[in-house]
């Protein structure tokens, strides 16, 4: 018998238990990080290794997306979630908060961003909150002042990567305009026009603009392999959507190619119930993992002819990222992370963790604290 | 397509519940509701089912055996009746009803999968056509093989409401002629009862000890179970407006609005199972009573939308239901539900 949440019922235990105790000692090695916390009072940026051991840091603010740093082990950064203003750069070996930044008068953050290969800019996705329009804020990566933006060429962008060319921004503009004074409603459903842009971060051109064929398909969340190829997961906004047919909710992207949607039998694109949460990839194995907290499962793909490969059921999750070991480690607001093999797609159950004091957020990282 | 299903495992899965809401004696009592939904609302639902879904297979074998206007007609109403049982049951989308691959509700019902949009009616046309036309033997067919596309309420409801005439006929008596002209239809429908039959018992039976025990299983859970049924109730309401069934479902009977008729009537029913361990007793304790003057409200104004068959009006309170259902119980009970789920990005 499997578990319940919104579909099932759970009981019983599943991968390694470990202690909830915060040792003194922050992990070292390979941990997976995110936004944590369900209240004011905890909201924190957590990780934990592979023992368990986990390190936080109170934020005092709802992350999101964290971008970790090229350069400097275990350097990370936590954006405000939607429509917060705040960013905030930890150090992972010390659990100390290096230096806090906020948004400018008049913008707001969209919970993601991404450093320069270099580690000199970080990057960020933003709204200019009166023109209503997206924006990609270009920072010192240091203090993480902003130094200036330029154009996201859409509205609402969400998660933006860095292209292997290192020049190269793909931004996930959602189409769909919020603001901060009317909290998270959606004013522009029936105008909502998601996009994807390829944008030269030293200058801010928009090099590539590429649309799905479904306009009510907010694209959301990414992963880009080391070849350039570019997963794309949708929030489909089905009440102003066009159609009742169903609609693929992830799809693949080379430069100056078509978008390839991935392939999934009805039912399969039923159970993520119109959501993707998080979008990872691993180019090793072709395969991207699109995790929906809505349908509690994560499927897989084929990135290279977007044939479905299976799928692995869990409560709530939505975090996911692929290890350096080529594992997906898959995360929910119970506080369990899980490991899936990217080579066999099983489950590695000995290398699970929960922390049932803890709820991930929406999203998962992979950092190396030395 | 290669569909690899990986490990289902169950979880462990503490909601880090806050405290819920004390009795008069100060002890939080939600494990009493929990058992009380589940012994006065959903396995008497699963055994409504299962008793109705006999009857119907029942009635198909009364009507194969002579094939008449009147009997016909008794077929369809034992066919509402079913759908309608099938109906309070279905908003319990968890557990039994969401094992495998292929949740078993889409073999019940396939508007279930037309959550997804595609609705099934032209798929089954053409089938029972080819069926009739060709005048296939199904003696030796076995349905249960079948994809979920071809099989349940649906099913039934096309080979009972129409004849596989192009265009189709609904007249009782156009169907009782085809019926006795082409005697591998009724094969059609007998088989397809009878395994909507068998697997109606299937899911009541999963809930008792000689069955899997999902209910011990159910109500040691007490707040998952809660937000199970809290969330599962939620998913079905906003389901019903998002892929507007009240419109586009069920063309062949026209039997839409009885359907979310019996929805909203389990609704009502939960609330109350269990008098004083109700779930309507605990947020009357947990001073919800606003909350619950809320749902009384929407509940009714959705009754007088589906008396006047008015789909615009009926979205809206189905909605209204539905953040009730997701958001305003659970933060009155002291119950948290999946922070990824509730409040996603």
């Amino acid at each position: 018998m499997r578990g319940i949440t919104r579909r099932q019922l759970a009981l019983g235990l599943v991968g390694a238990t470990v202690g909830c105790a915060v040792e003194p000692e922050p992990p070292r090695g390979e941990i997976v990080v995110s936004a944590q916390g369900r209240h004011e009072s905890q909201f924190a940026l957590t990780g934990t290794a592979a023992n368990g051991t986990i390190v936080s840091l109170n934020t005092g603010f709802r992350g999101h997306g964290l971008a970790v740093h090229p350069r400097r082990a275990g350097v990370v950064v936590m954006v405000a979630r939607r429509p917060g203003t705040t960013l905030v750069m930890v150090d992972l070996a010390t659990g100390r908060e290096l230096v806090r930044s906020e948004a400018i008068n008049g913008t707001h953050f969209f919970g993601h961003g991404v450093f320069s290969l270099d580690g000199r800019r970080l990057y960020t996705t933003e709204a200019d909150v009166e023109a209503g329009e997206g924006l990609v804020g270009v920072r010192d990566a240091d203090t993480l002042e902003l130094v200036e933006h330029f154009p996201s060429y859409g509205v609402g962008p969400h998660e933006l990567l860095l292209m292997p060319d290192g020049d190269t921004l793909v931004v996930a503009n959602g189409g769909i305009l919020t603001r901060p004074d009317t909290g998270r409603e959606k004013l522009n459903l029936d105008t909502m026009a998601p996009s994807l842009s390829y944008i030269d971060r030293h200058g801010g051109a928009l090099l590539e603009d590429v649309r799905l064929e479904e306009s009510k398909a907010s694209i959301r969340h990414l992963g880009v392999t080391a070849d350039g190829a570019v997963a794309l997961g949708v929030q489909l906004q089905r009440e102003v959507a066009a159609t009742t047919a169903p609609v693929a909710l992830g799809a693949v992207h080379h430069r100056g190619g078509p978008l390839r949607p991935l392939e999934a039998d009805g039912l399969v694109w039923r159970a993520f119930d119109d959501y993707v949460g998080s979008v990872a990839v691993d180019g090793r194995h072709d395969l991207v993992a699109l995790t929906s907290p809505h349908g509690n499962l994560t499927g897989f793909w084929r990135m290279s002819d977007g044939s479905f490969a299976g799928q692995v059921d869990m409560p709530d999750v939505s975090g996911v990222t692929c290890t350096r070991d080529h594992h997906f480690a898959l995360s929910n607001s119970l506080g369990e992370v899980r490991f899936i093999d990217a080579a066999t797609l099983l489950e590695v159950p000995a290398r699970g963790v929960s922390h049932p004091e803890l709820s991930w957020d929406n999203h998962l990282s992979v950092v190396e604290v030395s | 397509m290669s569909r690899l299903l990986l490990s289902c495992a169950v979880l462990t899965s503490s909601l880090l519940a806050c405290d819920p809401p004390a009795t008069s004696s100060g002890k939080p009592n939600l494990e009493a509701t929990v058992v009380a939904m589940s012994d006065v609302a959903i396995i008497p639902a699963a055994a409504e089912f299962e008793t109705s879904a006999s009857t119907l297979s029942d009635a198909m074998g009364s009507l194969c055996a002579g094939p008449t206007e009147m009997l016909v007609d008794d077929a369809r109403e034992q066919w509402k009746a079913t759908v309608v049982a099938w109906n309070h049951f279905a908003l319990y989308d968890f557990g039994p009803m969401s094992d495998g691959v292929t949740p078993a509700d889409a073999f019940i019902d396939s508007f279930k999968a037309f959550s997804q949009g595609t609705s099934y009616v032209q798929t089954l046309r053409e089938s029972q056509r080819t069926i009739v036309v060709e005048g296939t033997d199904l003696t030796g067919e076995d349905f249960s093989a079948y994809n979920f596309q071809l099989v349940g309420l649906v099913a039934i409801e096309v080979a009972l409401f129409e004849t596989a005439t192009e265009p189709p006929e609904s007249a009782a008596s156009a169907v009782a002629d085809e019926l006795v002209a082409h005697p591998n239809k009724c094969t059609y429908l007998v088989k397809q009862a009878d395994l909507l039959a068998e697997r109606a018992v299937a899911l009541h039976r999963a809930w008792s000890p000689d069955g899997g025990d999902y209910r011990a299983t159910f109500v040691s859970a007490t707040n998952d179970a809660l937000g199970a049924v809290l969330t599962g109730i939620h998913g079905h309401l906003e389901y019903l407006d998002k892929r507007n069934i009240p419109s586009q479902g069920y063309p062949v009977s026209g039997f839409a609005y009885g359907i979310v008729a019996a929805n909203l009537d389990e609704v009502d029913n939960l609330l109350a199972a269990g008098d004083s361990d109700s779930l309507a007793a605990r947020l009357d304790e947990a001073r919800a009573s606003e909350l619950l003057a809320d749902h009384e409200a929407r509940i009714t104004a959705a009754r007088d939308a589906i008396a006047t068959e008015d789909a615009e009006a009926l979205g809206p309170e189905l909605i209204g239901l539905a953040v009730i259902h997701q958001r305003s119980m659970p933060v009155a009970l002291g119950i948290e539900l999946g922070l990824n789920f509730t409040d996603g990005d």
